[in-house]
């Protein structure tokens, strides 16, 4: 498929004529925090050097989320099902590491028989304009987990910022139809080395390829970190809650009287409760056992039940949490002698 | 005074004074510091004590002292933390230490987002604010920009329970009025209180950073975590969260003493410490006390005096 | 679009048997005539149950796909649902997620001798392929069935007793914790019962439920007559919520007890993390 070019000045213009068909959704910054929102003018979106807070994951994934509604009427009940999206969505500036998580939600989702109906629905009804990094942060380590920064998967365009313009590559049909409007430009050659170029420099500063799924096979279920992060982490979900790839909801019923609604919404394996059953028996009573939880689910138990890692390295685990459990830290101790180089 | 710390902190271990220093050790990046259990000797020499020692380790003695006794490395602002505990019945007075390190303010993050972060070497204090060293030199940062809100308005002197002082407080100058942010939140009307406070909160997404990170939050188990009698579902609708955030700040209301762990930890950017700082005030105004000074004192909504105002109104 | 696989389908309560003080049974008709009549499941399989306004739990199917036209569920009551459903009476509508999870293999059965050992509210998963075995009577050897409780107040499905134990080369074995006056059958925990009766492993499969602490001592007891890893399975209860593996609540390693289980056999139960 063919390359091509739009000057940064003609982004609006095109995200506006988009309009009619898509719903944008892009990084806005508010109070400091910048967050993938919808978007109605698109001189709001900031797609700043570096990630943003939050990824696309509450696009796919929500927070919240209802199920069905319900009426209850004497004895019996009415069940509503909630519709499906109305209107394609358009999410534009999204990461390679956010992108590609989406592979693996994919997996999960549709594993096993009945798959998720309401999150494939959204996922086929969304197109995915991503962003090369040109400023990785501090915190970043997809290059260690996989090589989607250079091959980016599960996106329709992916885009590379050249300082006044931006270099477009079509990766689906898609893509080819967005790419389409009148403001893009064939690239040419100067722009595509250009592009090479950058890339290689970026990536170059980023860390090299390591076989975790190979390492993974040797953890030590008893290896004396667990109790270490366990006397350190507080037990929060804010590295859950701003991981790409952690798929964990629970299902609560929302009462009002004689109606109300299901719903799903975020839940994590680091929360207390998470595992504990009617009867009061707990089979991870302690952070030593969640704590280990995270790390086996991720890199272990992930890559043995579908052939892929459960982490992009996109790092917001590592800038989030308020006692700096550092991830790449955890699996560099517990893999030391086993570290093999991809 | 990295040395006199570590010093202290292996005096402590080898006489059996103590079964653990609680204090921070070198985080995963020079700006960042993680908190540290040195059992040790060899675990005292990694104890540091530098701008980037934001928190707070009270947070941790609940469980830790279940172990036997425990230093911990405190702030002037963290040792209220331990103030409250043990007016609370959650420490016993002989199971802790607290080692008091002099305090000139400690690290806003916010103020290396001009500076590479890849690039930091390392962060230290200087005489009016703090100095980055990275690998193409040297940036100095004023106070007003380098320190958190709180050190800036911070008239603290020698805390309360100061069982090892490791050095003198720094004189300090408030910069910022302390009641400042919530001088300019009392502007607000009713109804612009109330849409401040729904904007805000519809970003939680409920992940309880505020609620770990708090010393305060000890509870083994939250109301927000009650199946049995379900107060509140884990849905982030605003008006749920609402219901989170105000009831979590009615319960710290007088027991709350300004750490910010829980605006620190939030990934949202809810400026949860506003809610405390006014909530403090008003218990300030209503009971002419405040929190974590006196550790033998009541904990004044815990507790009732003839004198405490009655707000209904004479017959 | 395919169906949204978390809304449930409607069924009304047709009976309702009180087993013991604190657990019922509840015998349940899908509403919707064509989804009724299709509906079928394997012995071992489970369901997601909703109390319209408080919740959904899981619980085994404990009725036999041999016996058509409904399904059953027993309820102990523990919490904020099953306290709802013990509320509920005839002709109240419920909501229901089934079939889910795997079964117990029972093509890998036919021509044994099996020994069920059930314990308490464990006898209800294991009453599914129990009745399933003697719709089928020809297809097994001899059943054997060992169920322990507590007290004699304890036991459900007492209505069922006659029927098995005058069932052709069938034999009932109950015991109870501690000795009650008129009891004349055996008294002690089911692990020492098991140890007692010396099941043969010869052409044998043993299937076990029941409280964590009573599958940790009948194990041991089983492998040290002679049972096999493979001649043993037991079915798992873990906390659940989305019960088609995707809500990741439930997993043992990289299994997940609602897809990969409940159904275990002890050779792969060996092979997971000590987590359940």
């Amino acid at each position: 498929m063919e390359s091509k070019v739009i000057s940064k000045q003609d982004i609006a213009p095109w995200l506006k004529g988009l309009a009619e068909k898509y719903d944008v959704i892009a990084p806005v910054t508010e109070d400091g925090v910048t967050r993938f929102k919808p978007v109605d003018d698109p001189s709001a979106i900031d797609l700043g050097p570096t990630p943003a807070k939050s990824g696309i994951r509450e696009h796919f994934t929500p927070e919240t989320e209802t199920l069905f509604d319900y009426k209850l009427e004497g004895l019996s009940a009415e069940v509503t099902p909630p519709e499906g999206i109305k209107k394609d969505r358009l999410i534009f500036g999204a990461r390679a590491c956010d992108a590609a998580a989406l592979r693996y939600v994919d997996a999960v989702y549709s594993n096993v028989e009945p798959v998720d109906t309401p999150y494939f629905d959204r996922r086929e009804h969304t197109a995915i304009v991503g962003l090369f990094c040109n400023k990785p942060s501090w915190t970043c380590f997809c290059t260690e987990v996989g090589d989607f920064m250079m091959n980016p998967i599960n996106m329709d365009v992916y885009l590379t910022d050249l300082g006044e313009k931006y270099y477009a590559e079509a990766l689906t049909p898609k893509g080819e139809e967005l790419l389409g409007s009148s403001q893009f430009q064939p690239a040419t050659g100067a722009d595509k080395q250009a592009v090479e170029a950058h890339r290689e420099s970026v990536q170059a500063k980023l860390p090299k390829p390591v076989d975790h799924a190979k390492a993974s096979e040797s953890y030590d279920w008893d290896d004396p970190i667990w109790q270490k992060l366990a006397e350190v982490c507080l037990g929060c979900g804010a590295c859950s809650f701003l991981c790409p790839t952690c798929h964990c909801f629970d299902i609560m019923e929302c009462a009002k009287g004689k109606k109300g609604s299901r719903f799903r919404c975020w839940d994590t394996c680091q929360f207390d409760k998470f595992t504990l059953m009617g009867h009061g028996h707990n089979p991870r009573p302690s952070r030593v056992e969640r704590t280990r939880q995270r790390v086996f689910h991720k890199f272990k138990y992930s890559p043995e039940r579908y052939g892929m890692l459960g982490c992009v390295g996109c790092g917001r685990c590592v800038a989030v949490c308020p006692v700096n459990i550092d991830i790449r830290k955890v699996i560099q101790e517990i893999e030391s002698e086993d570290k093999v180089s991809a | 005074m990295e040395k006199e710390l570590r010093d202290k902190a292996r005096e402590l271990l080898e006489s059996g004074q103590v079964g653990t220093v609680i204090g921070y050790e070198a985080g995963s990046a020079p700006f960042k510091c993680a908190p540290l259990y040195a059992r040790t000797p060899e675990e005292a020499e990694r104890l540091v004590w530098n701008p980037t020692c934001v928190n707070n380790l009270a947070v941790y003695l609940p469980q830790a002292v279940k172990q036997g006794p425990v230093a911990v490395v405190v702030k002037p602002c963290d040792a209220k933390s331990v103030v409250e505990l043990l007016k609370e019945n959650q420490v016993e007075r002989d199971d802790v230490k607290t080692i008091v390190v002099p305090c000139p303010g400690v690290l806003n993050l916010d103020a290396l987002a001009d500076v590479d972060l890849s690039d930091v070497r390392s962060v230290e204090w200087t005489d009016d604010g703090i100095k980055v060293t990275t690998g193409s030199g040297e940036v100095s940062i004023p106070k007003e920009k380098a320190f958190l809100p709180k050190c800036l308005s911070c008239a603290l002197g020698d805390p309360e329970i100061a069982d090892i002082k490791l050095g003198e407080q720094p004189v300090r100058t408030p910069v910022v009025d302390s009641k400042m942010s919530v001088e300019e939140y009392e502007k607000l009307s009713p109804l612009e209180r109330r849409e401040f406070w729904a904007k805000h909160f519809a970003k939680c997404i409920r992940c309880y950073a505020c609620r770990q990170a708090c010393p305060g939050c000890y509870c083994k188990e939250c109301f927000a975590d009650k199946l049995g009698q379900m107060w509140v579902t884990r849905s982030t609708d605003p008006t749920t969260n609402w219901f989170f955030h105000m009831t979590r700040a009615m319960h710290l209301a007088g027991r709350c003493i300004g750490c910010g762990e829980c605006e620190r930890a939030c990934p949202m950017g809810i400026p949860l410490s506003l809610l405390g700082k006014k909530l403090e005030m008003e218990v300030e105004d209503m009971f002419e006390t405040r929190p974590g000074e006196d550790a033998e004192a009541l904990p004044v909504l815990g507790s009732w005096k003839a004198e405490d105002p009655d707000p209904c109104p004479e017959e | 679009m395919c169906e949204n696989p978390y809304v449930p389908k409607l069924a009304t309560i047709e009976k309702v048997i009180e087993e013991t003080w604190d657990t019922k049974t509840f015998r349940a008709v899908f509403d919707d005539e064509e989804y009724r009549e299709a509906f079928t499941y394997e012995p071992g399989q489970f369901q997601i149950v909703s109390a319209f306004g408080v919740g959904e739990a899981t619980f085994c199917l404990t009725s036999t796909p041999t016996r058509k036209g409904f399904v059953e569920f027993s309820v102990k009551k523990v919490a904020s649902v099953t306290s709802a459903l013990h509320e509920m009476s005839e002709g109240t509508t419920v909501g229901i997620r089934a079939p889910l999870g795997n079964w117990f293999p029972y093509e890998k059965m036919k021509g044994k001798d099996l020994w069920f050992v059930g314990g308490g509210i464990g006898m209800a998963p294991l009453r599914s392929l129990l009745n399933f075995c003697l719709d089928n009577r020809q297809d097994y050897g001899k059943i054997n069935i060992i169920y322990g409780a507590r007290t004699t107040g304890d036991f459900s499905f007492k209505y069922e007793f006659d029927e098995w134990a005058k069932s052709p080369n069938t034999e009932l074995f109950l015991t109870i914790d501690k000795a009650e006056e008129g009891w004349d059958k055996n008294v002690g925990f089911v692990p020492a019962y098991v140890t007692d009766l010396k099941p043969s492993p010869e052409n044998a499969v043993a299937i076990t439920c029941g409280p964590p602490i009573m599958i940790k001592f009948t194990l041991p007891n089983l492998k040290e007559l002679g049972f096999a890893d493979e001649q043993i399975y037991t079915t798992l209860e873990m906390k659940m919520k989305c019960g088609i593996g995707k809500c990741g609540r439930c997993n043992i390693g990289q299994y997940y007890v609602c897809t990969d289980g409940p159904v275990f056999s002890y050779a792969q139960l060996k092979d997971l993390p000590p987590e359940y």
